[in-house]
């Protein structure tokens, strides 16, 4: 056999037979599941807890209706109206209303509305309740015809109001699918990135990599090496990827969630396979550098934090998914697996960002492993002590 | 099987060979022959640039002067294959289970699994580790690590056996283990390269030897050949009773019984012999020819350098 091939199968069969593997498998999504259903619930509770609370105490709202479309209030409404957003916000201060909607004057092209309030409550939102009467007065004040959109259009609807530009219809105004959907996918990179550093600082410390450097030359132990464990993290995020839209086609409470379209799934993989490559290269490029596991472990912080940067921003990304900070994100090769991942299970991106974004990322990955390739070196490999940096110029110049 | 190569034809010749990193010169200038099926003893101080040469022979480094010829020609893959390696330093992936650690680096080696799994057994049973064989690595003794290092260096039947330093680090059991196998890979026509400081090893066990000192080639022979041409022309006797005075004798050197008679050029030793036999007064018990060991000649040669 083909001794690439040998070291891939044996990366890959020694990675898959451990314990650890097996419980990241099933606990990271069991985890993320509970979370989830936390999330459901809590939601729903306090939605249970606004109507209860609601035969004690009167929730009152403001808004300030810049595009003039708000010409009739449903008849329960305690909606108040405003001239403008300084006399909501002083009885917002005043503690005569709890929080007030400002209608931007393009609303139409652009279904953008404000909630300000002083609180952020995103899960006990009234978002909701603002959306019927934007409806209401979209259906030109018609109750029937508000009642009959409501039943029936629900997509164009959501396209022209879209208060928060969530794709799916999960109530919940903040999106914790494309969250976790970035955290499992930063999982999955870490993972096998930092398990392949770890593989060759362990062959460097226990010495057995110099029995291996007379049957295998560096390069076919490197591919060995990344392929077997891009194959292991491949798996990884392929069934979880399967669970994931299983249990959103089939739990109820987890359909509200949203779904993840074929496309995103294609975009996945593609930003996975050019991510992981990218990754997998820098850490084995750290682990053949460092003498043993313990010194390359004190770097493996540096390399992999452009993955956590996303982690670090996921509210606004998730928020606004096609916002400067998210578009910008998504483009940089070493946060864009991750961002990539989160934008397009939250909205629809356009395609000349995805295609920008995987080719970038796709050059960048071709150059890493071009460089850590010089710096995957006998010399290197079975060399005790840490290069310095004029060493490591040079190697990476050979 | 091994691979077809004359009588004449050296297993392994390296000549003029030349290795720097960086400012460092490794290996300077070395020359030698290894013949097929000899144990030939690459020796050495410290840094001498002995493991440089073999990680070149063996394709892990590149030369920066001249040629190598492995098993008849430069080397290629399918011949790294026919050598078996035990680096100085040794290792073993140490939370592998000894059986899938063995079987791995077999066949890294060109050994099908099927036929690395039946000589993997029949090495475990030879060696006392068949209860051991699905134990992790970290958990066994050093001594079975040891065994276990052995068997990944020969399970493939190489031609060419390169060990490095192989009884550092062992007791004597296991040194009589190495010794033992390493003799019975001469038998089967292995050609055997041994790097080590134990001269005694040396003397017992090589064929031929090169020595190499900072990073030159600076004494290449047959063991005996080298020790008889490092040699004065010297007697040495051990007696019971008083030793007779010799007028011909430069210098007599004494440790307990044994006398070292230091005797002038183109003197016979025989002439000595004579005169002990017609001694009155005391018994002969040893009578040798005062040839230096290779520690002397290791010594003095690295000392002159």
């Amino acid at each position: 056999m083909n001794k690439t091939l040998i070291v891939m199968r044996h990366e890959f069969m020694t990675m898959v037979s451990k314990p650890s593997f097996w419980i990241g498998l099933i606990g990271v999504p069991l985890i993320m599941g509970i979370t989830m259903g936390i999330s459901l619930l809590g939601g729903a509770a306090a939605t249970a807890a606004t109507i209860s609370n609601k035969q004690n105490q009167t929730v009152i709202q403001g808004y300030v209706d810049h595009s003039g479309i708000i010409k009739t209030l449903p008849a329960d409404s305690k909606l108040h109206s405003y001239p403008d957003e300084q006399a909501a916000l002083a009885d917002l201060n005043a503690g005569k209303i709890n929080g007030y909607f400002v209608v931007a004057a393009n609303y139409i092209a652009t279904g953008d509305v404000t909630y300000v309030s002083p609180e952020f409550t995103p899960i006990n939102s009234p978002t909701g309740n603002f959306d019927r009467v934007l409806k209401l007065n979209l259906a030109g004040g018609n109750q029937d015809e508000l009642a009959r959109t409501e039943t029936t259009v629900n997509i164009q609807n959501e396209q022209a109001l879209a208060p928060v530009q969530s794709k799916g219809g999960s109530g919940l105004p903040f999106p914790l699918l494309p969250m976790f959907a970035g955290i499992m996918f930063m999982i999955v990179m870490v993972t096998a990135s930092s398990y392949l550093m770890h593989t060759v600082s362990t062959e460097k410390e226990s010495r057995v990599m110099e029995v291996l450097m007379s049957s295998v030359t560096p390069t076919q132990m490197l591919a060995g090496k990344v392929m077997g464990l891009g194959l292991v993290g491949f798996i990884q995020m392929a069934l979880w990827l399967i669970s994931s839209v299983s249990a959103l086609n089939t739990i109820p409470a987890a359909a509200s969630l949203g779904s993840i379209s074929a496309g995103s799934i294609i975009v996945a993989i593609v930003y996975f396979i050019f991510g992981y490559f990218t990754y997998a290269a820098l850490m084995a490029g750290l682990g053949a550098m460092m003498p043993g596991t313990r010194e390359a472990a004190q770097y493996t912080f540096f390399v992999i934090l452009p993955l956590l940067i996303p982690m670090y921003l996921v509210t606004a990304l998730v928020l606004e998914p096609n916002g400067p900070l998210a578009v910008i994100l998504s483009l940089i090769p070493f946060t864009s697996p991750v961002v990539m991942v989160m934008r397009v299970t939250a909205t629809d991106v356009p395609f000349f960002q995805v295609l920008a974004g995987a080719v970038i990322l796709a050059l960048t990955s071709v150059a890493v492993v071009n460089l850590v390739a010089r710096l995957f070196r006998a010399q290197m490999l079975l060399s005790g002590a840490k290069p310095s940096l004029k060493e490591i110029v040079a190697a990476l110049r050979s | 099987m091994h691979m077809n190569t004359s009588p004449t034809q050296a297993t392994i010749s390296v000549s003029h060979l030349a290795k720097s990193f960086g400012q460092a010169q490794a290996v300077h200038d070395v020359s030698f022959e290894v013949q097929r099926g000899e144990i030939f003893g690459l020796l050495g101080p410290n840094g001498a640039g002995k493991t440089t040469t073999i990680r070149m022979i063996l394709d892990i480094f590149k030369p920066d002067r001249g040629e190598i010829s492995v098993l008849g020609g430069p080397i290629t893959d399918a011949k790294k294959e026919k050598i078996g390696y035990l680096p100085e330093e040794r290792g073993l992936y140490k939370d592998l289970k000894v059986e899938e650690c063995v079987l791995y680096l077999a066949e890294l080696k060109g050994l099908s699994r099927r036929t690395a799994r039946e000589r993997a057994t029949a090495y475990f049973e030879q060696l006392d580790l068949s209860a051991h064989k699905s134990k992790k690595v970290n958990d066994l003794s050093k001594g079975m690590q040891q065994k276990v290092q052995v068997i990944t260096t020969l399970i493939h039947q190489p031609e060419v056996v390169i060990i490095d330093e192989p009884f550092s680090g062992l007791d004597p059991i296991n040194t009589r283990l190495i010794q033992d196998m390493l003799m019975k890979e001469r038998q089967r026509g292995t050609t055997v390269i041994m790097s080590t400081h134990q001269m005694h090893q040396v003397e017992e066990m090589c064929d031929r030897i090169v020595l190499i000192n900072k990073g030159d080639s600076v004494l290449y022979g047959g063991v005996d050949e080298i020790r008889r041409r490092y040699a004065d022309n010297a007697v040495r006797v051990t007696v019971r009773g008083d030793l007779p005075d010799f007028p011909d004798v430069m210098e007599t050197s004494r440790k307990g019984n044994e006398h070292t008679l230091h005797l002038p050029k183109g003197m016979p030793p025989q002439s000595i012999l004579r005169q002990l036999a017609d001694a009155p007064d005391i018994t002969v018990e040893a009578f040798e020819l005062a040839i230096p060991t290779l520690d002397d000649i290791f010594v003095r040669v690295v000392s002159e350098k």
